[in-house]
This record gives C-alpha cells, structure tokens and sequence, in this order.
C-alpha cells in the first residue's frame, strides 16, 4: 500500500464514526419518514404493519384537516416575516456594540443572555405571558402608526408587539455580525473618511457590502431556529398527532412534518438565491 | 503659539459631538438593555410576591416582602433535586460524546485529502439545513423497535456519531481550525515516531482548543434548554428541569391541590409559583453562563465561525 493510499484510509477511519452514525440517524430515517408519510401504519400484535397509501396523508391535510393549513400558516408566516426583522435589529446592536466605550462588555453579554436560557417551556412561561406590550403603555404610539401606510405600519406593530421575542431570538446573530464587523479592515473606513465619506455613506458603501454574506448565513441560522422551536403551533400540532390511530399513527405527523419541511426549505432556498444575487453583485462590482 | 489655539478651537466641537453621541449610545443600549432583560426582571421580582401581593393592584414592582414559600413549593413542583441531576448527566455525557465526534470528523476531513472528502462536506452543510422535524418520527419508530425508548441513549447515540443537536456546526468549526495550522506540525511528530491517532491527541486537539470550548459550551447550552426531542423519546420516565418546567402546572395540581379544600383559592396555583419554577429552572445555566461568559464570547470570537 503506498503511503497516500494509507493515509486516505486513515482518513476514512477519522470519518468512519460520523459516517456510520450519518446512515443509521441521519439518510436512513430520512428514506424512511418519506415510506412512513406514504403507508399507513398499524401497531399489530406482531409488530408494525405498512399498507401503502400513497399521497393519502398528504390530501387528507390540505383537504380534509381544518386545523392543520392554519398552523402551518401561522408557524410559517411568523418565521418569514421575523427573519429578516431579527436580522437587522441584530446588525443594528451588533454595530452599536462595536467600538470601545465602558461596560460593552456588560451589555454584550445582556445582549447574549436569553441564548442561554432559551428552551421552549422557558420561551413560553416568560415570552408568552410577561414580555412588554406597548400597545396599552402607549396608545399615542399606536394611533400614530395606524395613520401610516400599511407596508410600513404592518412590520412596525409586528415588533412592537413581538419586540422581547425578537431581541431574544437574535443573540448568537448579534456576536457573529459584531466579529464580522471587526474584520474589517479600518484602513478602508480611513480612506473613506480622507475622501470625504459621511458615516451613513461609509455604512452602505463599506460595512454592508462586507458583511453580507455574514448576514445571509446570519438569516438561514434564524429561519432553522425558528423551525425547530418545539412551542411553535405547526410542531406543536405535528407532536399532537402522533399518536391517532385512526390516522396510522406516526403517518399524518410525518406527513405533515414533510410538508412543513418543504415550506421551509422554500425559504432557504429564497435566502440562498439572495445570498448568490449579491454576492454575484460584488463579484461584478470588483 | 497661535497655531495650538487654532487646534483647540476647531476640536472643542468636536469633542462636544463625541459626547452627546456616546450619551445617545448609552440611552439606546440601556433601553434595550432593559426590555432584553424586563421578562426576565419581571420574573425574579414576581416570584417573590405573596398571593395578596398578587392581587394588591397597589402593588405591581416591589413585593411588601420575599415571600420565599413560592420556591419551596416551585422547587418541590420541579422535583429539582432529581429533575436537576437528570439534566446533568445527560447533558454532560451528551456534550462530552458530541465534542469527541464532531472533532474526529473534523479532523478527518481537514488533515487527509482522500477522495470524496467534497461531497461529505456538502452532506454535513445538508444536514444543518435540512429541518430534523422529517427525522424525529423514524428515528421514534427504530428507538421503539430497538427498545431504546425511555432512555438517554435516545439523545447520546446520534450525539457519540456526529448527528447531535447542531452538530454540523461544530464539525465545520473544527474543520476550519484544523485545515489552518501547517501540516508539518504533524510532520515532525510523525517522525518522531507518533501515530497519526496519537498525533490527533497530542498536537492537534490542543491546537484545535477554542473550538473544544465553543463546542462543548454550546453543545451543553443546547442540549440542556432540549425538549423537543427528549420529549418525545423519554415519554415519562425521565424528566430533565426543562421538561418539568413544561408541565409545571399539571405537577403542581397533583402535589398540592387535591390536599386542599377548594374555598382554599390562595393555595392553587399562581403565577409567582410558577415564575419561581420558571426561575429556578434557568438557574443552574444561568449561573454557568454568568461564570463562563467570557469563554462564550471569545470562543465565538477565536472559532472563525463568520464565514469566511
């Protein structure tokens, strides 16, 4: 055996582990949930049955189910319309954080706390019933916003009335957009300043464009976050009916968690074609 | 002489606008600062309140006394002693297996340029984006067939393989760190007569330390806040402080409210015990983050994980 030949081979050892565990938790209930959402399922004395069903399931949740398609609805628009705000009050806190000023470090760290803590029952216990409502605090605010065009009111009273849940959704965000910040190079703001940039020119000339992709990624981070909250209504739902026998068991859960995970792929997706737009946009720009 | 003064007179300006900008910084941080943490204020100050403190509508911040019966019976609620020690050791172990694994993929991936290498990164980038909600039900189903339902193996097996909570993200953390230190560290080792294992444990892993940090302070944080997935694969034999957080209510309903009398309503469940529970269950990662909160930023910091 050559010695490349056996140094592949001990790579493959290093790999072996994450292989074998990739097969047996990660492709094979993958080919599996697909044949489960396809059958149905019956808990016999003997042991599982399939019956094949075909898009049964998938019909019986679009057509026939009144529940799920709002859940759905409710969990997906939340997540669409929550990304991109999380994203920037995270590159607004991120860049309010960066520069040298006493106690940055006590309000990155406050910043970060809610990451910590954060599990569902947590999430639910304190984000669904404490966190601060405005709109009784501030009926002013309220009536001012109402006068203003729908495209603008609508994202306003969403972080008004979700402005906890937000902030705390967007802590490991903020610290990977801060560092990104931070490697930029200070020569080009200095530059920039000699030709007589103003500091909102220096923001969408130089800071945006640099940390793009970061933001992007920063943007797939929040919708997988998002996805997987188990409180959210469409995983809620999912968990719910696991267990209906009417409805061969697991079978309508993974097919609704197939749908739900094709939305969300759809969202990615969008994300990722953004992300290949601008940063094709640079690449032309250079 | 003249010129100084000129100098003086155009920065006094100057000065003047750094400050009013450093006091509209410190305005902004500290109001956000104070809604971040005003769920979490709410809480600890709440969870001191009697039942008439609760319903006194003179009272809404400062409590007329630390009403500490709330946390004996939250604590009691919680089971914590037991629900705590659950908590830990599967996280532990689970944290401990997770870091193992993600740095050996990590490590064959960056240091051995075998072919197929691309399409396994392009496998591991898959399943972080992929959604797990598709895998949780089958996996349910083998864990059934296997008789592996109810106990922690549900969580530490896919964690001891690489397929933890988040784990593509710590094996591409290591992979980055490994891929950039020279190979011929390795090297000299080798010749001295180490193997390519010992050289992983004696070289690299020290090397690959920022990483071990991230990846253990985070697989810990994540696998301890985890409900979804023990929920459903521990059922109700084991029940970490997350998972009796969840259902605080009906726990509480079965230890007290069948010992009392209905006329009895002080008694029953409020919502001060169940924001000590609340409180009580985000302690022990609280304390740990408030501890290790340097190591969390710097780790995020050193790891290289913004994507370049």
């Amino acid at each position: 055996m050559t010695k490349r030949k056996r140094n592949h081979l001990i790579g493959y050892f290093f790999l072996s582990l994450w292989l074998i565990g990739f097969l047996v938790f990660t492709l094979y209930p993958f080919v599996m949930s697909l044949y489960i959402s396809l059958s149905k399922l019956t808990l016999g004395m003997n042991g599982t049955t399939y019956e094949y069903t075909g898009g049964d399931f998938y019909r019986y949740a679009f057509e026939t189910d009144t529940e799920f398609l709002p859940k759905l609805l409710e969990s997906v628009g939340f997540i669409a319309y929550a990304t991109p705000i999380i994203v920037v009050i995270a590159l607004l806190l991120a860049m309010m954080l960066n520069g040298k000023y006493k106690g940055r470090g006590f309000f990155r760290a406050v910043f970060f706390m809610p990451v910590v803590i954060m599990s569902g029952p947590v999430i639910s216990e304190l984000l669904g019933k404490y966190s601060l409502d405005f709109s009784e605090a501030t009926p002013e605010l309220f009536a001012f916003l109402n006068a203003l065009p729908t495209v603008l009111r609508s994202p306003c009273l969403f972080v008004l009335e979700n402005l906890v849940t937000v902030l705390w959704y967007s802590g490991v965000q903020i610290l990977i957009l801060l560092i990104s910040i931070q490697r930029i190079s200070p020569e080009l703001y200095e530059a920039a300043s000699i030709d007589g940039a103003s500091g909102w020119e220096k923001f969408w000339k130089i800071t945006l464009p640099h940390i793009m992709p970061t933001a992007l990624i920063c943007a797939l981070y929040t919708v997988i976050q998002l996805a997987n909250e188990s409180t959210n209504a469409v995983n809620t739902y999912i968990s719910a009916r696991m267990f209906d026998h009417k409805l061969g068991y697991y079978s309508y859960s993974t097919a609704m968690a197939w749908i739900y995970t094709v939305v969300i792929i759809a969202i990615l997706l969008v994300i990722v074609l953004l992300m290949k737009f601008f940063s094709g946009r640079e690449e032309g720009r250079r | 002489m003249k010129d100084r003064e000129g100098k003086q007179g155009r920065l006094r300006p100057a000065v003047w606008k750094k400050t009013v900008r450093q006091g509209i910084l410190y305005a902004l941080l500290i109001g956000i600062g104070f809604v971040f943490l005003y769920p979490f204020l709410f809480m600890a100050i709440n969870s001191f309140m009697s039942p008439q403190d609760l319903l006194n509508p003179a009272i809404t911040w400062i409590p007329s006394g630390l009403y500490v019966e709330n946390y004996v019976k939250a604590f009691a609620t919680l089971d914590f002693g037991r629900s705590f020690g659950n908590s830990l050791y599967i996280t532990l172990t689970a944290t401990v297996l997770q870091t193992a694994a993600t740095a050996l993929a990590g490590y064959g991936l960056a240091r051995f340029n075998m072919p197929g290498r691309k399409g396994i990164l392009v496998l591991i980038l898959a399943t972080f984006v992929l959604p797990v909600e598709t895998l949780l039900i089958p996996r349910y189903v083998m864990f059934n067939t296997y008789h592996l339902l109810d106990t922690p193996l549900t969580l530490w097996l896919p964690a001891a393989t690489g397929q933890g909570l988040q784990a593509a993200v710590f094996i591409l953390v290591f992979y980055q760190v490994f891929k950039s230190y020279p190979v011929s560290l390795d090297e000299a080792a080798e010749i001295d007569g180490a193997g390519k294992f010992t050289v992983f444990l004696k070289v690299s892993l020290p090397i690959a330390r920022p990483a071990i940090v991230l990846s253990a302070l985070f697989s810990f944080v994540w696998y301890w806040n985890e409900t979804r997935q023990s929920g459903l694969y521990f059922g109700e034999t084991i029940k970490t402080l997350p998972m009796k957080l969840g259902s605080f209510a009906a726990s509480y309903a079965s230890l007290y409210e069948s010992a009392e009398t209905a006329a009895d309503a002080a008694m029953s469940i409020n919502e001060a015990v169940t924001l000590a529970g609340t409180l009580l269950s985000c302690l022990p990662i609280l304390i740990l983050f408030v501890v290790l909160q340097k190591q969390f930023v710097e780790s995020i910091e050193k790891s290289g994980i913004t994507g370049e």
